[in-house]
């Protein structure tokens, strides 16, 4: 049985002891400490409490006092010592081991005397309470550092707000035994309610965070709907402007797999239909050296490509296709940074039939002019290092000038067909002219440079009005006049006269030359539009060639043609087709 | 008097070569294609032919030259060729076909008796 204690009247120093250690045993717990386990604590602490009063009403009658600041420091003890234990089991970061000791001592020793039942205080009980004490200003302190305001704003409520208020309460005459039955409720209560609030709290956090981490999500995935948006339109731009080009090109992934083949590449390889997705670079290069000509580079030569150093600039490498049609490709490789090939097949056919054709044309003009040259330069040189007859000079002189001639002819020519083709870029300047306006002038030319021929003209048509280009018309007429005359002897008659036909479907009026001269071959004919092809090479006709090409060039500028048909040994007919504009 | 043969289709080159010869002590045949040439080859038996590379016909100057010189009984005359290209691979093709000399036109009248007198040296 427990001693009984008489109640001992209220003592300040007791009091503000007590109530110091109260208010500290809040601070610490509820600010101090992580706020749910604080709560944890004292609720524990409330429920060992509550046991320790029931068990304590076994032992002490109801009526019995007890000291309040018996009840006080009970109660302190046993939150103290929930408080002790929770950091024990759970210390916080940086709190120093010895500090976590020595929390736990004194509790340990009140533990103890509580469970004894023996009430406090006792002189005994000064060393807990010392203890207690100097935990308290300990944990003041580590509060002080860290939050130096805060410390020390507290431990001031504490020194003045207590004992102002036990002052009251003892003057108010309060019996402070009964303040037990009110203190526990309201501690308990008070405890629920920082409990209640914090949950609330929480929660209140969580749904603020769903909502923003929703609205996050919504922005989120517009924004990707907007880009997904872009890059299809981008995608599809890319694609229009590939389908327009009208190179091929071929883009492999790093495994060497077609990941893209613009239109030009499926048509050229013949996979317009089911698409070249997935095809690998032998694949590719095995269609395209199926339709390649014999000497077109053989398999190997796009893997030649790709094995090929990145750093050297590699030059395009030419493929000749024969399937569909002859085309000349210049193959360029490039890779790309992820790893992948580019492989452009530029269609190079034009600029190469055009160099060939220039290369042909320079090579054959640079031989017809080396011949007549020969002339000049052998009969000088001779005239001027060896002591000639006058008569073998005259001669000599005749061969050089007439030979001299017939350069500026063909330089004259030369230039004549590159004006030709520099016009055709742009467009034919046409003017309306009457045909005889046209005709007359150039027969009246012809005439007066070889009287000795006849010239008749009879032109039927001769009003007709015609949209041509009067200049180069006349210097295709010229030709085929100059022709007519250099190609049949004196005496002859030159007819020139016009003719209303068809042509290709299309209504047209023809100027027709008619000569009477040494006509042609029927292989002469077929081969007089060819460039320096001379009817008669001889020698003994002038003329380099160009004449016929020329007219030709000019006929068909103009929409028109040109028909020759002769006689070998009779004479020529030819006829110049202009378009009639009438319908 | 050395016997020359002037085997070349266009008549002024012809009389160039012809009149350029006349100023030395040669006795001057013509042809104006390589079957005439090679013709009269055998029949007038020339020291030395003057050939053109391209004359139109059957036989360019190439083709005469390999026959006069797989003939053995033209082999002894001496072959020079004209013509207007003078690329290193003309030469080569004149070389293979056993010409002694190749002349590019425009070709100097002097350079060409020279060429001629080197190749058919006086007794």
């Amino acid at each position: 049985m427990p001693p009984e204690l008489a109640a001992s009247p209220l003592s300040g120093p007791d009091v503000a002891a007590t109530a110091l250690a109260f208010v500290a045993l809040l601070y610490a717990v509820i600010w101090r400490f992580d706020r749910e386990r604080g709560m944890l604590a004292i609720g524990v602490g409330m429920a060992v409490l509550a046991a320790f009063y029931a068990v304590e009403h076994r032992f002490v009658p109801i009526d019995s006092n007890v000291h309040p600041v018996a009840m006080l420091w009970t109660l302190a003890g046993i939150a103290f010592w929930s408080v002790g234990l929770c950091e024990f089991t759970h210390p916080r970061p940086g709190q120093a081991a010895w500090l976590r000791g020595a929390v736990l001592l004194p509790l340990l020793l009140q533990a103890l005397l509580v469970i004894a039942g023996l009430q406090m205080p006792r002189p005994w009980h000064v060393l807990p309470l010392v203890c207690s004490f100097g935990i308290l200003i300990a944990t003041l302190l580590q509060a002080g550092r860290r939050e130096p305001g805060v410390g020390f704003g507290y431990v001031s409520i504490a020194l003045v707000a207590v004992p102002a208020s036990t002052l009251t309460l003892a003057t108010l005459g309060v019996d402070t035994f009964q303040l037990r039955y009110y203190a526990m409720p309201a501690v308990i209560l008070f405890a629920l309610t920082v409990l209640a609030v914090n949950v609330l709290r929480r929660r209140i956090q969580l749904e603020v965070e769903v909502a923003r981490r929703k609205a996050a999500e919504s922005a989120l995935s517009r924004r990707a709907d907007r880009l997904v948006g872009q890059v299809a339109s981008k995608s599809d731009q890319l694609d229009t402007i590939l389908a327009l080009c009208g190179s091929a090109i071929a883009d492999f992934d790093v495994n060497g797999r077609m990941r893209y083949a613009n239109p030009g590449l499926e048509a050229l390889i013949g996979l317009a239909d089911e698409g070249a997705l997935g095809l690998s670079v032998v694949e590719l290069e095995r269609r395209l050296v199926l339709r390649s000509s014999k000497d077109s580079p053989g398999p190997g030569v796009l893997t030649s490509m790709v094995g090929a150093q990145d750093d050297i600039e590699q030059p395009p490498i030419r493929l000749t296709l024969e399937v569909p049609e002859l085309l000349a490709l210049d193959v360029v490789h490039r890779r790309s940074a992820d790893g992948g090939h580019v492989f452009f097949l530029r269609d190079v056919t034009a600029a190469t039939q055009v160099d060939r054709l220039k290369n042909e044309f320079m090579t054959t003009a640079a031989h017809e002019l080396r011949t007549p040259l020969a002339s000049v330069f052998g009969f000088t040189e001779l005239l001027l290092k060896r002591s000639v007859p006058q008569q073998k000079q005259r001669e000599m002189l005749e061969t050089v000038h007439s030979h001299s001639s017939r350069l500026i002819e063909l330089v004259n020519e030369m230039v004549d067909l590159k004006q030709i083709d520099s016009r055709r870029k742009s467009a034919p300047r046409r003017e309306a002219c009457r045909l005889r306006d046209v005709v007359l002038p150039m027969v009246a030319d012809e005439r007066a440079r070889s009287p000795n021929h006849e010239f008749l003209t009879s032109l039927a048509h001769g009003d007709q009005v015609v949209y041509v280009d009067s200049m180069l018309t006349q210097r295709a007429l010229a030709n085929v006049l100059a022709n007519a005359v250099r190609y049949s002897k004196e005496g002859s008659r030159v007819q020139v006269t016009t003719t209303m036909g068809r042509r290709q479907g299309e209504a047209m009026i023809g100027l027709v030359v008619a000569d009477q001269g040494i006509g042609m071959t029927p292989e002469q004919v077929s081969r007089i539009f060819e460039r320096f092809y001379r009817g008669d090479s001889s020698g003994h006709v002038s003329g380099n060639g160009l004449g016929m090409s020329i007219v030709k060039e000019i006929c068909e500028q103009q929409g028109g043609r040109v028909q020759v048909t002769s006689t070998h040994g009779k004479g020529t007919v030819v006829t110049l087709w202009i378009p009639s504009p009438m319908a | 008097m050395k016997r020359v043969l002037i085997v070349e289709d266009q008549p002024d080159i012809r009389k160039l070569i012809r009149m350029t010869l006349e100023f030395e002590a040669y006795e001057i045949h013509e042809a104006p294609d390589g079957d005439t040439g090679l013709r009269m080859a055998s029949e007038v038996k020339p020291d030395l032919m003057l050939l053109d590379v391209m004359m139109p016909g059957e036989l360019d100057g190439l083709d005469v030259c390999k026959h006069i010189k797989t003939d053995p009984a033209l082999q002894h005359i001496k072959v020079v060729l004209l013509t207007a290209r003078g690329q290193a691979r003309d030469r080569d093709a004149g070389q293979s076909v056993g010409a002694d000399e190749y002349l590019v036109k425009p070709f100097s009248p002097l350079q060409l008796i020279d060429t001629i007198e080197l190749l058919l040296p006086p007794e």
